[in-house]
């Protein structure tokens, strides 16, 4: 057959997978198929784009080639990024040591001029810590301390209005609560059976509730349930079914989120809702979310 | 060259030897620039000094062969080229001089008939008639001089796939030529 009498192109059907190899590879294409084995040939001849600054272009790859290899080998300069400066280790120390002296200001355990140094100086930065008392406002049967949550305790010292259900408590009477936080102060202790993180520093004298919760859970704070009182700043996030034991303390509870919270005794209304700040003595409950307060 | 010979060549340069990195432009620089211009014409020398930086920032981890190290190089030279569309796509319009917009229409099948046949106008030819996947084997392997294994890498595809429509490929240009008169 030739190509004058293949109007269907039988040939270029007829290309076998050698064939096309061959072709792209530059070797001797299949005789029928020469202009197609030119095409490609013409495509291959690039004798003519050679460049004609190629010295200087090379010497340019050349020296980025040099430069790219005396760079520090990338685990030394990662270490190099990654070492920590000798002023943060300093403030991250005294960060620690700081926050120890106001977690124990905040129990009211340190002696009673150190505590009213503390208390003093901790004012400034608008962080509220019990005053060293000679007698507790309130007699407690309770430790001084006691954790009341699960997990990890975190504590903000305060002094006021007691609350113990900001931020984690939210629910069902007098159950458990579980979280994360810590309870100082003389409070009553709590069983949880939540979530949720919260902390809750105990005053023995109303004031200043400040807290900052979040609270998811179901707890129930009052006669039935308990009520946790003298509790002035709260901040946790909490998460839980919560049960404080009703104790000595007057005050009420303060429910923040979905909860019932029951109050029996006031004699100091809490507050609760974020950051509260109670002054006001001898109020009603107050119960923020859906709670129940039950006086 | 052999592959002891590539190897010491490619240890010469890593090391920032001038004559072998001389040798590896010499040998590779036609083959790049040549498919920078079928892409991108108005970028080809951009994108290639572009592609031999990237070269020269990583040839120092490179490891293989011969035929590895070109595939390497145009991998580089298609994601320069991408990134360079990418970016050229953004921008509302592209200055196109007048004596590019006067040969816009492509390279006329008859003209290949002309013994003056340049590598440039065979290769847009090939653009032009062809699919852009095979346009895009097509130029890989006779211009880039890659291998079948190689190409389907770079473009995420089977070896199977590549062979099918590189055969495909051939018998279309076979067809246009033939429509064209070309029968040399």
């Amino acid at each position: 057959m030739t190509r004058s009498n293949d109007p269907s192109d039988e040939m270029g059907r007829s290309l076998s997978a050698d064939d096309a190899e061959r072709l792209l590879n530059g070797d001797a294409g299949p005789a029928d198929m020469p202009e197609v084995a030119r095409l490609l040939a013409t495509m291959r001849d690039v004798a003519a784009e050679h460049d004609r600054d190629e010295a200087a272009t090379v010497a340019g790859i050349t020296a980025a080639i040099r430069a790219a290899d005396g760079t520090e080998p990338v685990a030394l300069e990662r270490a190099r990024r990654n070492r920590v400066p000798a002023k943060v280790t300093v403030i991250a120390f005294a960060a620690v040591v700081a926050s120890g002296t106001a977690a124990a200001a905040a129990n009211g355990s340190l002696p009673p001029s150190v505590q009213r140094t503390v208390a003093t100086t901790l004012s400034h930065v608008h962080i509220s810590v019990p005053r060293p008392h000679p007698q507790p406002s309130h007699p407690s049967r309770l430790p001084a301390a006691v954790p009341t949550t699960n997990g990890v305790p975190r504590s903000k010292p305060s002094s006021g209005a007691p609350s113990d259900t900001d931020g984690g408590d939210k629910g069902r009477g007098p159950t458990n609560r579980k979280g994360n936080g810590t309870h100082t102060g003389p409070s009553t202790p709590a069983k949880g059976n939540g979530k949720g993180n919260s902390t809750h520093t105990l005053p023995t004298t109303p004031g200043t509730n400040n807290g900052n919760g979040n609270g998811n859970g179901n707890g129930k704070n009052g006669t039935n349930g308990g009520s946790v009182t003298t509790t002035t700043v709260v901040k946790g996030n909490g998460n839980g079914n919560g049960k404080t034991t009703p104790t000595t303390h007057t005050l009420p509870p303060q429910s923040n989120g979905n909860g019932n919270a029951t109050q029996t005794t006031h004699t100091l209304p809490p507050q609760s809702n974020g950051n509260t700040t109670q002054t006001t003595h001898t109020l009603p409950p107050q119960s923020n979310g859906n709670g129940r307060n039950a006086p | 060259m052999n592959t002891d010979g590539f190897g010491a060549l490619l240890r010469a340069a890593q090391e920032g030897d001038d004559s072998a990195v001389a040798s590896l432009y010499h040998d590779l620089h036609p083959r790049l620039i040549r498919y920078l211009a079928v892409r991108e014409p108005r970028a080809a020398d951009d994108l290639e000094a572009e592609v031999w930086l990237a070269v020269a920032q990583g040839i120092a981890r490179f490891e293989g062969g011969e035929e590895a190290f070109r595939g390497w190089l145009f991998a580089i030279a298609r994601r320069r080229l991408a990134d360079f569309r990418r970016t050229a796509a953004r921008r509302a319009t592209v200055p196109v001089p007048n004596e590019e917009l006067d040969g816009a229409g492509g390279e006329d099948p008859a003209d290949l008939v002309a013994e003056d046949l340049t590598s440039s106008a065979a290769a847009a030819f090939v653009v032009q008639t062809l699919s852009p996947d095979q346009a895009e084997i097509v130029l890989l392997r006779v211009i880039g001089g890659l291998g079948v294994e190689q190409v389907a890498e770079l473009l995420g595809k089977r070896p199977g796939t590549i062979r099918v429509l590189q055969h495909r490929a051939l018998r279309r240009l076979h067809a246009e030529l033939r429509k064209a008169g070309v029968t040399r």
